[in-house]
């Protein structure tokens, strides 16, 4: 029996250079970003209810298991 | 259930390509709040793994948590918290009551070892960019 796969949100048209390693919310569709910042605080604030997905964008940079030193 | 990898094209492989990473989108929840998150499914963390600014967005005052060390692999020790919040993953429709180490680190929100990968079973399909999540009964 086939499984369905859930597809993942195609954020590739909304995602730019200035968003990098920032905070930002995205519409539940992933259409557009509503507010992005450096503290998730403040992009919490600035979607002020409005529904959002919030994420944080990674830089342009290899990752290790839990290393935090980039930030 | 399945999923498909996330394609990051902001952020290349050393060949090139766009990196792909095993995301999620979960809610968390703390008492009359709820938000949508998008996390890293992350087999290298000890246990999940968030930003401190994910606890005062839910109002959670980490002088009340226990304080825990956290390293990274680059060996240098975080302040973290530990504390305890309600996820579910979209489409799974179960929510769970995770521990989670808040860091003052400003990272993704990652699902690590304990608690996460206690109650699910992960399947990693890299080769064909889809990974599976699903509950296991230990029983």
């Amino acid at each position: 029996m086939e499984t369905d796969i859930i597809k993942s949100p195609d954020v590739s048209r909304i995602v730019e250079k200035q968003h990098l390693n920032k905070w930002v919310a995205f519409s539940p569709d992933y259409a557009e970003i509503l507010a992005f910042g450096d503290r998730l605080v403040d992009v919490d604030k600035q979607v002020d209810g409005a529904k959002a997905v919030f994420a944080k964008i990674l830089p342009d940079a290899f990752f290790a298991p839990a290393d935090f030193s980039l930030q | 259930m399945k999923f498909e990898y996330l394609t990051d094209v902001n952020s290349k492989t050393t060949s090139g390509q766009s990196k792909k990473r095993p995301v999620v989108e979960i809610t968390i929840s703390h008492g009359s709040k709820s938000r949508e998150y998008l996390a890293v499914i992350d087999s290298g963390a000890d246990v999940t793994t968030m930003s401190a600014e994910v606890a005062e967005v839910f109002g959670i005052d980490l002088s009340t948590c226990v304080r825990q060390r956290l390293l990274g692999i680059s060996g240098v020790p975080q302040d973290s918290y530990v504390g305890y919040l309600d996820i579910s993953v979209k489409k799974l429709n179960e929510t769970l009551k995770l521990p989670v180490m808040f860091t003052e680190a400003n990272i993704p929100i990652l699902l690590g070892q304990e608690g996460f990968f206690d109650q699910y079973r992960i399947k990693f399909e890299k080769d064909h960019d889809i990974f599976e999540v699903y509950r296991f009964n230990r029983d």
